[in-house]
């Protein structure tokens, strides 16, 4: 049973059409910056409404037989929208392959249960987040045994919230601003209750024949103080009048009052609930990499680890830098990366932040963004980009794990290209996996039916994959280039280096694992 | 021959470049208009012209033709680096002219301006960072092979008529196996100088003045080109 799922999680993780058919229904569904997502949002819209649409006409009509069709097809395609929300919400084969690499690196025997516990656990996290909750209630009353539940209905209408991210921030401004609309619901109460006791006590005694009551009084004071003024109560005493005029003037205080409150409100904690959301984010992420600097480098860097998958990130000091990257869907948050308070609330002490990668244009901050993250976390990997030559010792003395100096490497690159322009071009090819051929390391690990056994056993050559030699992890990974075919023993953690296309390494990796050596196979 | 190296102002880039490449035998020349660069220029022992390239006469006063390995056009000033690519492009049209592009999206003016090649030091140290940390193995091993003094190298070697490889289809190549060398792949003109690698399983047919690439330790590189020409 455990082999079927690790075969299966290689399996879909080789195969580029699982992977393009994800990320195509990925970003229909949830990637903001995706045209597709644009469409269906629209789409889904005139469906929420047309179907509310259907309800309102059904509460004295009969319902026709192709709108009760309408219907069910809506249905049918919001019940195939939230499975597919519920398949993109998590990469589940790709726990199996972290589980069962990590039990055979550390050799203990592989459990699928763990796995599913987890993958059972995310799936879950998405079934009871509120959006989720909202769709399952709008799909609910459609199915006969809970057709009680009808007024469910019009959690439909809620569902348009997923498709206008805007209504959701403007909900949140409001929860931040809660202490000032609290002051100004106070006011409007005071107001209200002084204009209804002046003009009850003044007029309710019979002497306006429409206030019969407080209740009356009330209303007036409601009308009058929100401007709208219908007329049907009108004061005739001068008591009364001197009330309405206090009352229309405090009315427009409590307008102008509301409105620089939503105006403040949006302009100044628009900011911080982005950027509380984003620490949030980051803190339920694992193995996730922080960027300090956003300039031309980190841009560069961010692609591609967006392009891989790999999660981060980015910090910087520039209000325009942040909002730039985060409308290209990047976690950003604006601060200082020297701030020791910052780097803690993203988890470089005990969260999941495994790397930090200094690469600002000054090497004075990079230099203070080393000390500071070496200062809270003794063991992160830290990575600084230095823009003198002479930094980099210093660099290196504050703590980096390794220094990029962007302008010694690109003449590195120069003088090569000068000398051989071919093979480097072939080279910078491989790195840039511009035309299919990768350069990958693919580890031997010890369940391999092929350790013991010599590299002809392997056969190579169906997999159209040129070996360029073994790094021998046991042998403090010594690097045997180009080794002999026929003589070579394969030994557990041995890392093969290779160049060849994606699909031949992940079939490789595949066949290491549960395919029998060559020889075998011949006997 | 073909050993001077013209740098286009003396930038933080040219400065890593001039000392890389006169370490390897080049003689270089730096073209700074700028008085006080000039002479930190004339002060690491670099010969200096300090006239402007923004004037053609300039640019023909250089006569970079057969004695000029290639010509570096690395300023700070993006305008700059454009005009100068594309006036020295228009002068000399054979000439080898590396050009610095500071943003992605630059790379392909600067190509258009006439450069044969585009660095970019934002992008390079980006991915370098990036490799580092997704494929470190890989990278060392790159290094050693690219920039450092290990005993593997690279090789490109272009094929001239009569050689034995000309009209040899690539997966029929004894010889280099023999050598002990790994055959990476060949640039064939037939496909419009387009890289093909040996695992591709295209079996190309090795012709004059195709290029390929081998990798082997230098010993068994130098054996080989030895082989090569003592048949040539």
């Amino acid at each position: 049973m455990n082999s079927f799922f690790i075969n299966l999680a290689y399996f879909l993780e080789s195969s580029t059409n699982y992977a393009n058919t994800k990320l195509f229904i990925y970003e229909i569904l949830e990637d903001n910056n995706s045209i597709k997502r644009k469409y269906f949002d629209f789409c889904m819209i005139f469906l929420i409404l047309s179907t509310v649409a259907i309800l309102i006409y059904e509460v004295n009509h009969e319902l026709l037989p192709w709108l009760d069709t309408y219907e069910s097809i809506a249905i049918m395609i919001f019940i195939i929208e939230w499975l597919g929300r519920l398949w993109v919400s998590s990469d589940s084969h790709k726990h199996i392959i972290i589980d069962y690499e990590q039990s055979q690196f550390q050799n203990q025997k592989y459990l699928f249960v763990n796995s599913f516990k987890k993958i059972i656990k995310e799936k879950f996290s998405f079934i009871v987040s509120p959006m989720s909750i909202i769709d399952l209630l709008a799909i609910l009353p459609y199915f006969r045994p809970l057709r009680i539940l009808r007024i469910l209905l019009l959690f439909r209408l809620f569902k348009i919230l997923r498709y206008t991210n805007s209504i959701q921030q403007f909900r949140h401004v409001f929860l931040e601003k809660k202490f000032e609309f609290l002051t100004l619901a106070i006011m409007f109460f005071m107001a209200i209750a002084f204009g209804s006791t002046i003009i009850f006590i003044y007029e309710g005694a019979g002497i306006n024949p429409n206030i019969h009551n407080y209740f009356d009084a009330i209303y007036w004071s409601v009308i009058t103080i929100s401007t709208v003024g219908f007329g049907d109560i009108s004061p005739i005493t001068i008591q009364g009048r001197v009330a309405t005029l206090f009352l229309v003037i405090g009315g427009m205080g409590v307008i102008a009052f509301s409105t620089s409150i939503v105006t403040t409100a949006l302009s100044e904690k628009l900011l911080i609930i982005k950027e509380e959301k984003t620490i949030g984010k980051v803190n339920s992420l694992e193995n996730f990499i922080i960027i300090c600097g956003f300039g031309r480098m980190g841009k560069v860097l961010a692609n591609e680890f967006k392009k891989n998958n790999q999660k981060f990130i980015i910090i910087d000091q520039k209000e325009e830098i942040i909002n730039s990257s985060v409308t290209q869907n990047f976690l950003a948050i604006k601060g200082d990366a020297t701030d020791h308070s910052l780097l803690k609330s993203i988890g470089i002490i005990d969260g999941g932040a495994t790397t930090i990668i200094a690469i600002t244009d000054n090497d004075a901050v990079n230099l203070s963004i080393i000390l500071t993250a070496r200062s809270l976390n003794e063991n992160i990997h830290i990575i600084a980009r230095a823009n003198n030559t002479e930094t980099k010792a210093k660099l290196i003395l504050a703590g980096a794990s390794e220094v990029i100096l962007a302008n010694e490497i690109t003449a590195l690159v120069a003088s090569e290209y000068l000398g051989q322009p071919v093979a480097f071009e072939a080279i910078d090819d491989i790195l840039l996996n511009s035309d299919g051929a990768i350069m990958d390391e693919i580890e031997i690990l010890n369940k391999s039916n092929f350790i013991g056994y010599t590299l002809q056993d392997i056969n190579l050559e169906q997999f159209n994959l040129t070996l360029i030699g073994i790094i021998k992890v046991k042998n403090q990974n010594e690097f045997i280039f180009n080794p002999k075919k026929d003589s070579y023993t394969i030994e557990e953690k041995d890392i093969f280096i290779v160049i060849g296309n994606k699909e031949a390494i992940a079939q490789l990796k595949i066949d290491l694992l549960s395919n029998k050596p060559k020889r075998v196979l011949d006997e | 021959m073909n050993k001077e190296i013209i740098i286009f102002s003396f930038s933080k880039l040219a400065i890593q470049i001039a000392d890389i490449l006169s370490q390897k035998g080049y003689k270089i020349i730096i073209i700074e208009e700028e008085k006080e660069l000039a002479q930190e220029a004339l002060a690491l022992g670099y010969e200096v012209k300090q006239i402007s390239l923004m004037d053609d006469k300039n640019i023909k006063s250089l006569n970079m033709n057969d004695n000029v390995r290639a010509f570096f056009c690395v300023s700070d000033n993006k305008n700059n680096n454009l005009f100068v690519t594309l006036s020295v492009r228009s002068i000399y049209p054979k000439l080898t002219i590396i050009s610095v592009s500071f943003a992605t999206q630059d790379n392909k003016t600067m190509t258009l301006a006439g450069a044969n090649k585009i660095i970019n030091p934002y992008e390079i140290g980006a991915l370098r960072i990036f490799r580092s940390l997704n494929k470190p193995y890989i990278l060392e091993i790159l290094d050693n092979i690219l920039f450092s003094e290990s005993n593997i190298e690279i090789l490109e070697i272009t094929i001239h008529k009569d050689s034995i490889l000309d009209g040899v289809y690539l997966k029929n190549i004894q010889i280099i196996e023999e050598h002990n060398l790994i055959l990476l792949g060949i640039q064939d003109k037939e496909i419009q100088d387009k890289f093909i690698f040996y695992s591709s399983n295209m079996n190309n047919k090795i012709d004059t003045g195709d290029t390929i690439v081998l990798l082997g330790k230098d010993i068994d590189l130098q054996n080989f080109t030895k082989l090569l020409n003592n048949y040539n």
